[in-house]
């Protein structure tokens, strides 16, 4: 039996959506140029994302938002450091990622509370 | 197939049954043809939007409808699912979260089932791949046959006790369910796949009409609805040999969820699909709007397994309304599975409450009702006659909560549009947005006005219903007025939960 026309039309919507919809949402966040990320952190979740991915020497722009208490943001490999990010004020952290693919972490600065030691993320700088 | 011929009874309007018969169709034995709720509104008050409103007639019998509709759940669905499992493990900044539970959720209980009943039904994408799979087709009617076994559901089973069953196991994780993206991913995953095996498995929407665990809420809230698909004129479906709707033709599906469409009384099974609207050779589906509440006034189909329904969702609402807006921290930390002990006692305070203790209280008071007005009506019928009016105080109170969630949480959707993954994006520059609680100060305005309305219906529907199950009026207001004393008393308490 033929299929008509318009069956091959609404396959195609639906496959757009079901395919595409992934391929899309993955393919803008490995090419994401010029990384522009805001960071939201606070005691309970961390920092989220708590993994930014970008591009070998690419300028990198964090706009960190502390959500409840005071937090900080340091990483040492990447030669960052903000002692104190006040709730309400966001702070920006610029620098140029690193030239060497791999994984760079930053944590909090400052003693923010009882999870503090867990408030890690990591830079990764693709291939 | 004929052409359509035009019905003499689609204007709008006040209509009431035109014969005996289809008095008897619409089950809505011993209401008066005056009837009113409230005093306002009659109760046979129907506007037909299709006579209105052609075009929506010419939009709704189109087979692209159906599927542009189902598309368009698709198209919210698939990025969320995705953002479940690998966007950020942050509920509030992860789309999934916040689109099933605040987006989703607040559209379903204050605009979608009051106004529109089951229409969610027509664009719900979970049975959506089951459903061409078993077609084999988006659009067109293939008559090839049906792919799968096309069994029938078990005749026993045939109730909403198996989705009250899967409800109550979603229930016991709503705690994690709401707040961890990969819970809600796992869940409606493991939704799409059931869904799926049941179409191969038994014929049509049956995973939607017995299994689907929104359905049963959904189904019995939707009675209340201020819209319905019927028969435009009964003497035409009578007359009419064929009945395209009940049986499967060349041209179009009967009612794939296994209704009948020439006597269809109720809300309850009604996806809103609209497929009668498009294989009726003789156009006698009508798209209407109605007073709130009539099919509760249905003397037909009405059971226990219903009863229950109302009994879970009303006490439910409570424990959620307990454990999220309460002054109790550590009902939310149980809930929150922060503990295994903490856990299993919220799971045994949940399960006891609404399976054992509410249908319990509420069997005490129909049982004072019926020695007070001496009736002689049998204890269980005038139980499961009676639970019907707490449906318009459950769905208030459930509307009355989704305002507490919206308001609150409302701005999360602004800021997610920009970062649905939650990945530091910023797609339109909303994404650092912050935390903003919208129209508080009429928060507990909205809410108490909204149990306040749902205790005045369900006065009002259980009056009805009494009168209609008992017969005479004082018996039925002395058979009432216990219940009535308990649904005053629902109301009261959850005023105290919300604004107290």
């Amino acid at each position: 039996m033929r299929t008509p026309r318009q069956e091959w039309l609404a396959g195609l919507c639906l496959a757009a959506v079901l395919v595409g919809t992934p391929a899309v949402v993955l393919a803008y966040q490995m090419n994401r140029v010029s990384a522009d990320v805001i960071v939201q952190v606070d005691q309970e979740h961390g920092f989220a994302p708590n993994a930014i991915y970008v591009h070998p020497g690419e300028p990198v722009r964090l706009q960190i938002h502390a959500k409840d208490v005071v937090h900080g943001f340091q990483s040492p490999k990447l030669g960052v450091r903000v002692d104190e990010i006040y709730p309400g004020k966001p702070a920006l952290v610029e620098f140029t990622a690193p030239r060497t693919p791999g994984e760079y972490v930053f944590a909090c600065a400052r003693m923010c509370g009882t999870h503090h030691g867990e408030m890690l993320g990591k830079i990764v700088v693709l291939p | 197939m004929s052409a359509p011929e035009k019905c003499a009874a689609c204007a709008g309007g006040l209509r009431t049954p035109a014969s005996p018969a289809e008095r008897a169709v619409r089950g809505l034995n011993g209401i008066p043809d005056d009837a009113k709720f409230l005093g306002l509104m009659p109760v046979h008050w129907r506007y037909d939007l299709t006579a209105r409103f052609p075009w929506l007639r010419k939009v709704l019998r189109s087979r692209w409808s159906a599927f542009l509709l189902q598309m368009l759940g698709m198209l919210l669905f698939v990025p969320a699912l995705l953002a479940g499992w690998i966007g950020s493990p942050v509920g509030n900044t992860n789309l999934i979260i916040v689109l099933v539970w605040i987006f989703w959720w607040s559209l379903l209980m204050l605009v979608l089932v009051p106004f529109a009943s089951r229409i969610w039904c027509a664009m719900c994408p979970l049975p959506s791949l089951g459903e061409w799979l078993q077609r084999r087709s988006f659009i067109v009617r293939r008559l090839t046959a049906p792919l799968g076994l096309g069994k029938k559901w078990p005749a026993p089973l045939r109730n909403m006790w198996p989705v009250n069953i899967i409800f109550l196991f979603l229930a016991l994780f709503s705690g994690i369910l709401t707040t961890r993206p990969w819970a809600t991913a796992l869940m409606l995953t493991a939704i799409v796949v059931a869904a799926l095996a049941t179409s191969v498995i038994f014929e049509k929407r049956t995973f939607c009409r017995y299994l689907c665990p929104v359905g049963g809420f959904l189904g019995l809230y939707s009675n209340f609805a201020m819209m319905e698909i019927r028969h435009n004129d009964y003497a035409t479906c009578r007359s009419h040999g064929t009945k395209e709707c009940v049986t499967d033709t060349a041209d179009a599906y009967a009612c794939p969820w296994l209704e009948a469409p020439t006597t269809m009384s109720r809300n309850t099974y009604c996806g809103m699909c609209f497929e009668c609207f498009r294989t009726c050779s003789m156009d006698n589906m009508s798209l209407r709007l109605r007073p709130p509440g009539v099919d509760l006034l249905v003397d037909k189909h009405r059971g226990l397994d219903e009863s229950w329904k109302a009994f879970i969702m009303l006490g439910a609402a409570a424990i959620y309304s307990s454990t999220m807006m309460g002054p109790w921290g550590i009902l939310k930390a149980w809930a929150n599975a922060r503990t295994l002990s903490g856990y299993l006692t919220y799971i045994a305070i949940l399960l006891t409450i609404v399976l054992a203790v509410v249908p319990a209280v509420f069997g005490g008071f129909v049982w004072l009702g019926r020695k007070l007005s001496g009736t002689e009506t049998p204890f269980r019928k005038l139980f499961t006659n009676l639970s019907y009016s707490l449906v318009p105080m459950g769905l208030l109170a459930w509307i009355a909560f989704s305002f507490a969630i919206l308001l609150p949480n409302g701005s999360y959707i602004i800021r997610i549009i920009s970062d649905p993954f939650g990945w530091g994006w910023n797609l339109f520059g909303t994404a650092a947005f912050p935390w903003t609680p919208f129209g508080l100060r009429w928060l507990p305005y909205l809410q108490v006005g909204a149990l306040l309305f749902g205790l005045a219906y369900s006065l009002d529907v259980g009056f009805k219903v009494a009168r209609q199950t008992v017969g005479d009026a004082k018996s039925a207001a002395l058979a009432m007025a216990p219940v009535a004393l308990l649904l005053t008393g629902v109301a009261a308490a959850f005023t105290w939960l919300f604004v107290g």
